[in-house]
C-alpha cells in the first residue's frame, strides 16, 4: 500500500522531482532510521545491565549460602553479614531464605531474612525453583520494582535433606540510574547527530542539485533567446546529455540554415531569368501578368517551405530587437514619407519561434502599415502571462470588411491574392497558423486606419 | 548621373544597362563582387545597383566593404531573396533601398531616381530653381513654363548642376559624373555643353543661370521663383 501511495505521489507533477525524492530520503534517514538506531542501542544496553545485575545477585546468593548453617532442620546465620548492604536497613539489597515446600496458605515459610529488610513489609514470594535451579524475575515491594534472584539448594543435616531457597532482592535504583543516564546521553548525542545530519544532507542536497538548477536556468535562457546553447561545465552524469543537446541545437540550426540557403539559391536561380524576361521592354500586358503570377507562386511556396513553425523546439526571440531592426529598415525604405513610429514595447517580450518567421510576419505587417499610413504608426508589444500580443495600427484609410474576411478565409488559396495588403498578408496568415497563433484585423480605435493584432501562446 | 551596376547575369545586366542609358544615366557594369568593389572604390558614382547573389564577393559583403571605406552614394540592392530577413540584412549592411526580382523597369527607375534625389537632399521629383525646372521622371526641362529640348549629355550636365545647385562643380567632376568609364573625353567638351545649355535655357542672357568661376568650375545660382 505504501508503495502504491508513493507511486501515486511521485506521479503528481508537483512531487515528481528529484528534489522531492532526495528530501524524502533525507527525512527518512534523519527522523526514522536514527531513532530506530537509538531505540535498539537503548534496549541492548538495558539487556546488558540486567545481565550484570543477575550476575551480581548470583554472587550474593553464593555468599549467603556459604554462611548458612543448618542444624536439626534449623538454619542459623551470623548476626552481621560481610556485605554491609544486607545489614543496613532499607539499603535496597535484601536476602531471604525460605523453605522450598509450599505451605497450606499458599506461601513459603520464611526461615531467615537479612537486617536490611527490618521495618519493611515482608514481601510475598511465590517463586521457588527446583533444587539446583535458579530463577530471575521482578517483584514489587512497597510499590517499588525489585529484581529477585532465587536459588534452591538442599542442605544435609543429620541424614535429612533440608531443601530451601535463597532469595536475593535488589531494588531498581542503580539500574534505573544507569539506564536513565545512558538514555539521556544517547538521545542528546542522537539529537545533535540528527541536526548535524540534517544540515549536512541539506547542503549536500543543494550541492548535488546545483548543476540541475544551472541547467534549468540555462534552458530558460535558451528559450528566451539569451543563449544559443548550454555553456556551463556539467558533471559527468549530465555532460553527455548536455553535449548531445548542444549538438542537437547546433545541427538543427545548421540544417535550417542549409535548407534556407538552398531555397534562397533556388529562388535566385528561378527569379533572375524572370527578371531578364521582365526587363525586356516589348512584353505584352498578358505576359507581364503571367510573370507576376509565377513570381507570386514561387514566393509563396518558398516562404511556406522555409517556415519553421512546425519545428518542435523553439528558442526565444526578443521581439523588441526585431521590431527595432524593422523600424530602422522601414525608415530607410519610406524615407520620403517621414513616417513617425510610436512604440510601446515590453523589452522582455519573447517570441517562441524562429527569427526569420517573426521578421517575415512583422516585416509584412509593418510594411503594409507604412504603405497605408499617412504619417503615424503605433506599434505595441505586450507579454501578459502566457500570451504575446503584437499590434500594429496606422492612420491610413483602414481596411474594408470584404478584404478582412477574404484574408481570414482559410479556404482561399493565399498565393492567388492580388498585390498590396493581399500577398504579404497571405504569408503572414499562414505563418501565424503554423504557430497556432491568431490574427485579428480591425480598425484602430486611436488612429483612423487599420489595426493588425497578432496573438501567440508564449508557453 | 553615373551609375555602377553590379550584376552577374549578363542578359539582365544588358537589359538593365540599355534601359538605364535610355533614362539619361551613364552606366558602368561589373560582373562580380570583386570588380564591383574595385570600381565602386575607384570612381565617383551617383548611385550603385548591386545584386545580392554575386560571385567571388557576395552583394551584402560588397556593400559592407564600400560603406566601411566611407563611400556614401546611395545603393539599391536587387535580390531574389525577398524574405524580410534578407531585406533587413541588406539595409543593415548599408544599402538604402531594395528591389526584389523580378521587377518592372519603371519601378527600378523610380526607386533609383528617388534615391539620387534623396542623397542630394531633394525629395520631390521635379527640381526647381526659380523659373527653371526639370522633371527627373519625364526628363522635361522648362523655363518660365516653356519646354526646352535638350540632348542627353546636356540634360545630364543640367541635372547634375540642379541636384547640386549653389555648389561650384569642377569640369573634371562633371565629366566623371556624366560619362561612364568607356569614354575618354577631354574635359573641354564640358565647356561646349555649358555654352549650349546657356544658349538654350537663357538665349537673351536674362536669368544668368550658370556662372563660370575661372579655374574652379561652374555654379548653378540659387534663385527664388520671384527673381
Amino acid at each position: 500500500m505504501i508503495k502504491t501511495t508513493l507511486h501515486n505521489l511521485l506521479n503528481h507533477p508537483q512531487y515528481n522531482s528529484l528534489k522531492f525524492r532526495l528530501i524524502i530520503s533525507a527525512l527518512l534517514m534523519t527522523f526514522i532510521i536514527l531513532p530506530i538506531i537509538g531505540l535498539t542501542l537503548s534496549k541492548a544496553f538495558e539487556q546488558q545491565i540486567v545481565t550484570s545485575v543477575k550476575k551480581e545477585l548470583t554472587a550474593y546468593s553464593y555468599s549467603i549460602l556459604a554462611l548458612a548453617e543448618v542444624e536439626d532442620g534449623k538454619i542459623s546465620m551470623p548476626e552481621q553479614l560481610l556485605e554491609n548492604q544486607f545489614n543496613v536497613i532499607q539499603s535496597g539489597l535484601y536476602a531471604i531464605i525460605s523453605e522450598l515446600n509450599i505451605q497450606s496458605n499458599g506461601e513459603y515459610r520464611q526461615l531467615w531474612q537479612s537486617n536490611s529488610l527490618l521495618s519493611m513489609s515482608s514481601p510475598t514470594i511465590s517463586i521457588s525453583p527446583e533444587v539446583g535451579n535458579h530463577s530471575f524475575s521482578s517483584l514489587t515491594i512497597d510499590d517499588k520494582q525489585h529484581f529477585i534472584f532465587s536459588f534452591s539448594v538442599s542442605f544435609n543435616s543429620n541424614e535429612n535433606n533440608v531443601p530451601l531457597t535463597v532469595h536475593i532482592i535488589k531494588n531498581y535504583n542503580d539500574f534505573n540510574g544507569l539506564v536513565n543516564n545512558f538514555e539521556q546521553q544517547l538521545w542528546t548525542w542522537l539529537l545533535i547527530l540528527m541536526v548535524l545530519l540534517f544540515l549536512v544532507q541539506g547542503s549536500w542536497l543543494v550541492w548535488t542539485l546545483k548543476p540541475l538548477r544551472v541547467l534549468k536556468s540555462e534552458m530558460m535562457q535558451i528559450e528566451q533567446g539569451k543563449l544559443t546553447e548550454l555553456q556551463q561545465k556539467y558533471p559527468l552524469e549530465l555532460a553527455q546529455v548536455t553535449q548531445q543537446f548542444n549538438l542537437l541545437l547546433r545541427t538543427e540550426r545548421q540544417q535550417r540554415k542549409r535548407y534556407r540557403n538552398a531555397l534562397s539559391d533556388l529562388a535566385h536561380s528561378l527569379k533572375t531569368p524572370l527578371a531578364v524576361i521582365q526587363s525586356q521592354q516589348e512584353l505584352t500586358r498578358g505576359s507581364n501578368e503571367q510573370l507576376q503570377l509565377i513570381n507570386n507562386i514561387i514566393n509563396h511556396q518558398l516562404k511556406r517551405a522555409q517556415s519553421a513553425g512546425e519545428s518542435a523546439w523553439h528558442t526565444g526571440i526578443n521581439v523588441k530587437v526585431v521590431v527595432d531592426k524593422l523600424i530602422t529598415t522601414m525608415a530607410k525604405i519610406y524615407f520620403d514619407k517621414g513616417i513617425k513610429f510610436h512604440c510601446t514595447i515590453d523589452s522582455q517580450a519573447n517570441f517562441k519561434g524562429d527569427k526569420t518567421d517573426l521578421l517575415e510576419m512583422l516585416g509584412n505587417i509593418i510594411d503594409n502599415a507604412c504603405k497605408a499610413c499617412n504619417q503615424h504608426i503605433v506599434i505595441s508589444v505586450n507579454q501578459l502571462a502566457e500570451k504575446l500580443t503584437i499590434s500594429v495600427a496606422d492612420d491610413g484609410v483602414g481596411i474594408n470588411t470584404d478584404l478582412q474576411i477574404n484574408i481570414l478565409n482559410r479556404g482561399t488559396r493565399s498565393d492567388t491574392y492580388q498585390e498590396g495588403h493581399g500577398i504579404g498578408l497571405a504569408i503572414v496568415r499562414d505563418l501565424i497558423e503554423s504557430y497556432q497563433g491568431q490574427l485579428i484585423i480591425g480598425n484602430s480605435s486611436t488612429l483612423a486606419g487599420a489595426e493588425f493584432t497578432l496573438i501567440f501562446n508564449s508557453k | 548621373m553615373r551609375l555602377l551596376l553590379v550584376e552577374d547575369d549578363l542578359a539582365l545586366q544588358n537589359n538593365l544597362k540599355e534601359s538605364l542609358i535610355k533614362s539619361n544615366y551613364s552606366v558602368d557594369v561589373a560582373n562580380n563582387g570583386q570588380d564591383g568593389l574595385y570600381q565602386g572604390e575607384e570612381y565617383c558614382y551617383d548611385a550603385a545597383i548591386i545584386d545580392v547573389g554575386l560571385p567571388i564577393i557576395d552583394g551584402i559583403s560588397l556593400i559592407k566593404s564600400l560603406r566601411a571605406k566611407n563611400i556614401d552614394y546611395p545603393i539599391l540592392i536587387l535580390t531574389a531573396r525577398d524574405s524580410w530577413q534578407d531585406k533587413v540584412a541588406g539595409l543593415d549592411a548599408g544599402a538604402d533601398d531594395y528591389l526584389t526580382k523580378p521587377f518592372q523597369n519603371e519601378e527600378l527607375l523610380a526607386r533609383l531616381n528617388a534615391l539620387i534625389r534623396r542623397s542630394a537632399g531633394q525629395t520631390k521629383p521635379i527640381l526647381t530653381n526659380g523659373v527653371l525646372s526639370i522633371n527627373s521622371k519625364s526628363f522635361e526641362v522648362t523655363v518660365v513654363d516653356k519646354v526646352i529640348s535638350l540632348s542627353s549629355s546636356e540634360y545630364k550636365v543640367l541635372a547634375y548642376l540642379m541636384l547640386h545647385k549653389g555648389d561650384v562643380i569642377s569640369k573634371s567632376v562633371l565629366t566623371e559624373h556624366i560619362y561612364d568609364q568607356d569614354f575618354d573625353l577631354d574635359s573641354n567638351v564640358i565647356e561646349v555643353f555649358i555654352r549650349r545649355l546657356r544658349k538654350k535655357l537663357d538665349p537673351d542672357n536674362k536669368f544668368g543661370f550658370i556662372e563660370t568661376h575661372r579655374g574652379l568650375g561652374y555654379q548653378l545660382k540659387i534663385v527664388s521663383k520671384n527673381d
